[in-house]
């Protein structure tokens, strides 16, 4: 035993040394043994963490299954890998050159301790793959998770390094900085107990296919589609899970790959109301060229609660809906479907087609909360409560697109007014109103007039670029 | 007759309008509109520039408010004659003086109780009436004004093609009718033209601190808010015409104009029989006979004559009161040992200087009594009382505010504008701009300085934006130049006080300063002379605080009683100093330009000092005055007249105008001009736009010199003088007044140097130089200084004389020191961090100590426990006295304490705090960044026993939280005063390293902003010496073209305006400093290098005398420490 932690310190004082190569050769059997038994951490560090995720996950893949992603990297358990690979340096090289090969840059370290890989990674330069592990005492202190009024002490003290800051007794650290400061120490001695917490969790399954020959419209490829929503959704369903967004990639002979991100607003798994919905989707934008390959990917959502009383009402089922929306938008244009929501902007047109939304909640939400906003005004303006219904709104019906009309003007006065439709006198008129705005980018401006036409009831009507045109009426 | 515009509102309602009130007048003349009404927001600040405009332009100006009202909205005033006006005036006082800042409102009580004389509209979208239908309450409230406003009230009718506001017009037309209340079309102008609307957007951005992206609804709905034409609201209200027609009626009703306004300076209380004139003859005459006692007979015979020609001019004014109330200010200072002096055309007058308010003697000095006050000037005097910037002042203030009453007296206003770098922020943020580009943008100009032409764009594309590529950069563009000079808020003058006979608010609303305790008038120092409104300017100079300071400590050191007054004027020391440059820390003399050109100009009487005061200005380096000047007194170029008549004008100042006097003289004598009309001519250049009124009084000038005979190319060559001067020179009265101060300031600095430059660093900030400077130019003259200290130094800086003071426990050397042995002991106020309330309390710990310890012993016991009950018996510190009458002071409790303490023996050992343990124990309300401060400052070395860095480990230990995970702390130490041997308990700390060298200047700057230590350069002179780059010392005295390089830390980038984008940098190391030029080209160059770094060596081509003109920058990379510049960035 005593011989163990003789060891046991020999290792911890020299613990670079058993990476230098040659050296391990002379390491007796026990050593042997209690380096087997340590455990190993590799850490990538990389500045384009985020973009080149997949790659970085991939690498560290080829070396463990213990993967946790960081923000700026990945870091990963490598211990046992010594009797496959060699020492923590050949590690290091191997997992360099498995970078190298999948072209992704970044900082490499491999260290006893979670937390060293880290910091050594993370204090490396850019250009420098492989270091020694002695320089752990030269790594800086602003590198090490000590708060920062702590850290401009120590920079006044000239404690600048791990070095440094290991001739400092423990103790006197504790005394001042908390028995917290610990943690500190237990990391610049390389003695910290983070492990790696396994956090790389699938968000969605996919499914591609390379075809034999191009096709030339998305609906050729339909049965082929099906057969892959069968495998797709039954991995999901493996899952417990369910969908609500599908992206389609259709690779193009000539032209560039072609994207489709398909969502509804609830999760579902039924086969046919994604297929009809995807080619619905894929005919409003169809791709420019013949397609080559195909490639769906259905992202994770919970799965729809559907549990029905006997007694609930009977409601139309969402995807009913859905398909229907998407059937007006083939005709209509994708852009002039949708739910109306007024905008809190100058614009010409004040409000704005939200596709996503479903009628139904946007309707009640508004109304609700229009309803909401007039009571409290009421209620704040009187200063008693209020019980009075809001006002009655004079309704106005949107012409989409527009009427065109001409109108006869006489001394400056609105005579007689006459469209496609129908033709009368003017009876009466308001205006002219002007609304102008957006002088900072695409400058709008209109004027409108209001008028009665004589047996046609009330219209808005704007002159625009020359020309009358009736906007709406009013119901 | 004709439309009027009733309802217009301008900048000065802050955020809620796009056009300024002269450009509102203008435009109104434009469309032939006879007569606008200005209702601001809550302010009349504006109606002083529109009254005045609109009159130019031949309109009526209608001036009137828009009061908020308790629920928000606004209730329009106007004021039917003067008792309308000072109702209004009343009513916007008490609202604004009654809540915070920017929280005021007025509640139906004030409207009812200041209703008299006002007439009342009911507003637009944002009216009180407007309010009050959307609350389904609008008849009631329009009855209620009706009931407050009988016969003045209107219904206001606006149109702005806006479908909602027609409900609203017919729900008021409903109401006028039923109440017979007549209605008036208005259009409710927020801007002069159309095209202002888009300032008016961004305004409400700003406002609702949103971008112009997501503003929303917050912005306008259309552009219709513009000052519209007679024609345009016929035809917008052809239904209703007579709401247009009517206007001109309601207009007419208005009886009141800001020229009714009699301002009436207060009336001064004289005992019966008495006037006035006859007091102030008799107090005049009476000093007078002081003020003269040492002067030639020749003089004295002169002063009665002057004095009764100046009495004579001042009883035709009826001003007798103001120079009664001016002296009673002047002598509070007195009586208060506040040291003041009157500056500004004041000094002009012997009766000024006779009452003791100015201290240059006007006859001797041969100062224009016109340019005071003179027979034909319409103008008022103008007297200006220069006060120790500080508490002094503020006194004084306040003085004047119990002496005439809160509602009687208050600070002018300043018109606080969007400049350079404001503008580009506030238009920048509304654009979206983050705070990277924003800080980018900041740097393209400098706070001042405008872009002229496309000026703006390429300074754009030169720091990497392309505005023809970006419509967003186009419209920030745009409306940078076009936001620039609007009002951004109203700030308080630095010093005008504006004082009334009976209540100030019935002239000009009042409101509240930000600062505690004053008040504000909504007018500008421009407006009340326009109104010819006096003012009395009390403004604070730092160096006033300087002199006073060393003047109490050049008597408690060296015995001297000195006073402004009794500085000897002939002094050659100081003149030599002057004539070598040596002047930094000297008043008005010690900036780059005056050290250059002091060695050329070698000033060799006091009046040689008030010519280079005036001389470094913008005026006569523009005019080109300051070269010829120079030239001709080195005898380089001859002393010529543009004109024999101009021989006595211009003959003190070597045939150079330098002065405004000079230019008022000029015009007087060979144009002909009357004293009114020189000062109009005076006036009229300064305007910074040529105008109408410029081109006419430059007009008259060519005209008068013509009918006198002057040759077309003397009067261009006068005219161009005029030009140069009207908008920068200086007043030669003014320039007197500075000169006797810098001249002071140099006679300190130099015979007294210990005691002026303790004075000035616990007045500092202040001056041109960084503290850091101030100190190494001290030492380089021999200065020494004593290190911070927690057992010696006090809060303030103090004077200590060799054989007290010790130095790491060993006495300092006598023998190197030049003022009598004194040395400056730096205080603890320059270290960073260090609350003054924490500094005071540890030296008044140290100083309680001391006393207790001092009872212990008379009592022959042990140190008392007690500490409470002994305190009683230590007698109160004594007052500081003997100070000289009136012109010395120790003003603050906190700087008689910090004397008494001086004035004391050294303060026993035994009161000395032994270690840090102690001092947390005896001060614990001192807070671990302070302590740690002190550490690294050096203060907690214990003579040495431990350094810096052990202090700080020490100090770590001392200030630990308490709580469960630092239970084996030792705060918990009773009182370490018992344990003389704390300090060096030291624990383990042979880790730390001692600072040395570089790293303890390093600290020295970084804790305290100065250091006593070597230069930062002194570390690298070998280096730089082997490379042969010559210290600043070696490169006064070089031949010209020799090129050579010189390193030292940058104290100065300077671009002025007038030098034509030239910089001019300053580097300072051990041996001085060294003066580049750097042509613009090569700024361009080395920009970043020049910007970015602290330390640099520059190769440089002699051109003259120590200025090198730079050709190559290079960094010095291994210094790092603070260097603090006077620069442009």
């Amino acid at each position: 035993m005593a011989r163990f932690r003789e060891l046991r310190s020999r290792w911890i004082i020299r613990k670079s040394s058993i990476f230098e190569t040659g050296k391990i050769k002379m390491l007796k059997s026990a050593e042997v043994r209690l380096r087997i038994m340590s455990k190993l951490f590799a850490c990538i560090i990389s500045e384009s963490a985020n973009r080149d995720e997949a790659v970085l996950l991939s690498v560290a893949q080829n070396f463990s299954p213990r993967i946790e992603r960081l923000d700026d990297g990945v870091l990963f358990d490598v211990s046992g890998l010594t009797r496959l690979i060699g020492d923590g340096k050949a590690i290091e090289q191997n997992i360099v050159k498995e970078m190298q090969r999948r072209n992704v840059a970044g900082k490499v370290s491999v260290a006893e301790n979670a937390e060293t890989a880290m910091l050594l990674a993370r204090a490396r330069g850019a250009s420098e793959l492989v270091n020694p592990i002695d320089e752990f005492t030269d790594l800086p202190l602003r590198q090490i998770d000590i708060g920062a009024d702590t850290l401009n002490v120590f920079n006044d003290l000239g404690i600048h390094h791990v070095r440094d800051l290991l001739a400092v007794p423990t103790d006197e650290l504790v005394k001042r900085y908390g028995r917290e400061f610990e943690r500190v120490v237990r990391t610049i001695r390389q003695k910290g107990d983070r492990c790696v917490v396994p956090n790389i969790k699938e968000t969605d399954v996919s499914w591609s296919y390379e075809l034999d020959f191009a096709v030339h419209n998305f609906e050729q490829l339909i049965f082929v589609v099906n057969r892959g929503f069968d495998q797709l959704f039954a991995r999901v369903a493996y899952e417990g899970l369910s969908t609500e967004q599908i992206d389609i990639t259709l690779n193009l002979r000539k032209k560039e790959a072609k994207f489709y991100e398909i969502k509804t607003s609830f999760p579902t798994l039924e086969k046919s109301f994604w297929l009809k919905l995807v080619n619905l989707r894929i005919a409003l934008d169809p791709p420019e060229s013949e397609i080559v390959s195909v490639r769906v990917i259905a992202h994770f959502a919970k799965p729809r609660p559907d549990q029905r009383g006997l007694y609930a009402v009977s409601r139309p089922e969402p995807e009913s809906l859905l398909l229907t929306v998407n059937k007006l938008k083939k005709l209509v244009g994708e852009t002039e479907v949708g739910v109306p929501v007024l905008l809190n902007q100058r614009l010409a047109r004040p409000f704005a087609l939200d596709g996503t939304r479903t009628p139904s909640s946007a309707l009640s939400d508004a109304a609700s909360r229009t309803h909401v906003e007039k009571s409290s005004t009421l209620y704040a303006a009187s200063g008693v409560c209020s019980t009075r219904r809001p006002r009655s709104v004079i309704a106005f019906n949107y012409f989409r697109p527009m009427i065109r009309a001409s109108v006869v003007v006489r001394d400056g006065r609105l005579v007689h007014l006459k469209t496609r439709a129908f033709r009368g006198s003017v009876v009466e008129y308001s205006g002219v109103w002007r609304a102008n705005s957006r002088w900072w980018e695409r400058p709008w401006s209109v004027e409108e007039w209001d008028v009665e036409v004589e047996n046609n009831g009330l219209y808005r009507l704007r002159f625009a670029r020359q020309e009358w045109f009736l906007v709406g009426e009013y119901d | 007759m004709s439309f009027c515009e009733l309802h217009t509102r301008s900048a000065f309602s802050f955020l809620s309008s796009g056009s300024q009130p002269q450009r509102l007048a203008a435009r109104a003349a434009e469309l032939n509109i006879p007569c606008v009404a200005l209702l601001d927001r809550d302010t009349v600040a504006g109606s002083v520039r529109f009254h005045f405009e609109a009159k130019e332009h031949g309109i009526k100006p209608i001036i009137g408010a828009e009061i908020t009202m308790d629920d928000g909205s606004l209730l329009p005033l106007v004021p039917l004659n003067l008792a309308g006006y000072q109702n209004l005036s009343k009513l916007i006082t008490t609202i604004k003086l009654r809540n915070k800042k920017g929280e005021h409102f007025a509640t139906r009580a004030d409207v009812e109780n200041h209703s008299p004389g006002l007439m009342c509209f009911t507003g637009g979208a944002d009216g009180f009436i407007h309010n009050a239908i959307k609350q389904n309450r609008g008849l009631v409230d329009l009855a209620w004004l009706n009931y407050v406003f009988e016969k003045r009230l209107y219904v206001e009718l606006q149109r702005h093609h806006l479908r909602h506001e027609e409900n609203i017009n017919q729900i008021l037309l409903g109401y006028a009718h039923r109440l017979k209340v007549p209605y008036f079309a208005s259009n409710g102008a927020y801007y002069a033209d159309q095209t202002d609307r888009e300032l008016f957007d961004v305004f409400t951005c700003i406002k609702n601190h949103t971008t112009i992206y997501k503003a929303g609804k917050l912005l306008s709905e259309n552009s219709e808010r513009y000052l519209k034409s007679e024609r345009q609201m016929q035809r917008l209200f052809e239904d209703y015409s007579e709401a247009v027609e009517v206007t001109s009626d309601i207009a007419s009703r208005v009886n009141f104009s800001l020229e009714q306004l009699s301002y009436n300076f207060p009336d001064y209380k004289v005992p019966a029989g008495e006037t006035p004139a006859s007091v102030l003859r008799k107090k005049t005459i009476e000093r007078s006979h002081e003020r003269y006692r040492h002067e030639t007979k020749a003089l004295r015979d002169q002063v009665l004559p002057r004095l009764e020609m100046e009495f004579r001019v001042i009883d035709m004014k009826g001003l007798a009161g103001y120079f009664l109330t001016v002296t009673d200010i002047s002598d509070f200072c007195k009586t208060n040992n506040t040291l003041s002096q009157g500056r500004g055309s004041a000094a002009n007058s012997v009766v000024c200087y006779g009452l003791g308010i100015t201290a240059v003697e006007p006859i001797k000095n041969k100062l224009l009594f016109e340019r005071f006050l003179s027979e034909k000037y319409e103008q008022y005097p103008d007297i200006d009382i220069d006060l120790p910037s500080g508490d002094d002042r503020e006194r004084v203030i306040q003085h004047v505010y119990q002496t005439y009453g809160r509602r009687g007296s208050g600070m002018t206003a300043n018109v606080i504008c969007y400049r350079g770098k404001s503008a580009v922020r506030e238009v920048g943020k509304t654009f979206g701009f983050g705070a990277d580009v924003l800080d980018r943008l900041s740097k393209l100009n400098s706070h001042y300085e405008t872009f002229k032409g496309d000026e703006l764009n390429r300074r754009l594309k030169e720091s990497g934006f392309d505005p023809t590529e970006d419509s967003a950069l186009q419209h920030f563009a745009n409306l940078y130049q076009r936001i620039l000079d609007f009002p951004r808020h109203l700030g308080q003058h630095s010093g005008g006080m504006v004082v009334s006979l009976g209540r100030l608010d019935g002239i000009v609303p009042l409101e509240p300063a930000s600062m505690q305790d004053r008040t504000i008038i909504q007018w500008d120092k421009d407006d009340c002379e326009r109104l010819k409104i006096v003012k009395i300017d009390l403004l604070g100079l730092g160096m006033m605080a300087v002199l006073r300071d060393s003047i109490t400590l050049i008597r408690e050191h060296h015995g001297d009683d000195l006073s402004l007054y009794k500085v000897p004027y002939d002094d050659p020391a100081v003149y030599d100093a002057l004539q070598k440059g040596d002047t930094v820390g000297m008043f008005q003399v010690e900036s780059r330009a005056q050290i250059a050109f002091l060695p050329k100009s070698r000033p060799a009487n006091f009046y040689d000092i008030v010519v280079q005061v005036a001389i470094i200005r913008p005026g006569p380096i523009v005019g080109n005055m300051l070269h010829s000047y120079i030239k001709r007194r080195q005898g380089l170029e001859a002393v010529t007249y543009p004109h024999p008549s101009l021989k006595p004008v211009l003959e003190r100042t070597m045939g150079v105008p330098l002065f405004q006097e000079q230019l008022l003289k000029m015009a007087m004598d060979i144009a002909g001009f009357t004293g009114s009309e020189a000062e109009e001519l005076r006036r009229a250049m300064g305007f910074k736009r040529p105008d109408k009124k410029m081109e006419k009084v430059g007009q008259s000038l060519r005209d008068g010199m013509t009918r006198n005979n002057i040759p077309p190319d003397v009067q261009e060559q006068i005219v161009n003088y005029v030009k140069a001067f009207a908008n920068y020179g200086f007043p030669e009265s003014h320039a007197y007044s500075f000169a006797l101060l810098a001249y002071a300031s140099a006679y300190f600095i130099i015979h007294y140097r210990a005691c002026f430059m303790a004075a000035m660093f616990n007045n500092y900030p202040l001056g041109f130089y960084n503290a850091a400077t101030l100190v190494k130019d001290a030492q380089r003259h021999g200065l020494h200084f004593l290190p911070l200290d927690i057992n010696r130094s006090d809060y303030l800086f103090k004077v200590e004389e060799v054989g007290t003071a010790c130095v790491s426990g060993r006495p300092v050397s006598p023998a190197i020191d030049t003022d009598r042995d004194l040395r400056v002991r730096v205080g603890l106020r320059f270290v960073r961090g260090l609350r003054q309330e924490i500094a005071e309390k540890i030296v008044e710990k140290r100083w309680t100590h001391s006393r207790l310890c001092r009872l212990a012993e008379r009592k022959s016991c042990a140190f008392p426990s007690d500490y409470p009950d002994d305190l009683a018996a230590v007698p109160p510190p004594k007052q500081n006295g003997g100070t000289a009458a009136g012109l010395c002071s120790d003003t603050t409790e906190k700087r008689s304490f910090s004397a008494n303490r001086a004035a004391e023996p050294q303060i026993c050992k035994c009161g000395w705090y032994k270690s840090i343990e102690d001092l947390v124990a005896r001060v614990p309300e001192i807070n671990k960044r302070e302590i740690r401060a002190l550490s690294l400052a050096g203060a907690l070395n214990f003579d040495g026993h431990i350094h810096r860095r052990e202090a700080l480990w020490q100090s770590e230990l001392a200030i630990q939280p308490s709580g469960e995970l630092f239970e084996c702390g030792i705060r918990n130490v009773e009182c370490g005063i018992k344990d003389d041997n704390s300090a060096l308990r030291t624990p383990h700390s042979a880790f730390l390293s001692r600072m040395e060298g570089l790293e303890l200047v390093d600290a020295d700057l970084r804790k305290t902003g100065i250091s006593i230590g070597k230069h930062p350069m002194a570390f690298i002179r070998d280096e730089l010496t082997k490379r042969g780059i010559l210290s600043a010392k070696e490169t006064l005295n070089l031949k010209k073209n020799q090129v050579v390089s010189s390193a030292g830390a940058v104290i100065i980038r300077q671009r002025p305006m007038t030098a034509n984008n030239v910089v001019f940098i300053t580097l300072e190391d051990e041996t001085g400093f060294s003066n580049f030029v750097v042509m613009p080209d090569m700024f361009e160059k080395y920009r970043a290098v020049i910007n970015q770094n602290d330390f640099l060596i520059i190769r440089g081509i002699f051109e003259e005398r120590g200025m090198l003109k730079a050709v190559h920058f290079q960094p010095i990379d291994s210094l790092q420490t603070e260097v603090v510049s006077h620069d442009f960035r």
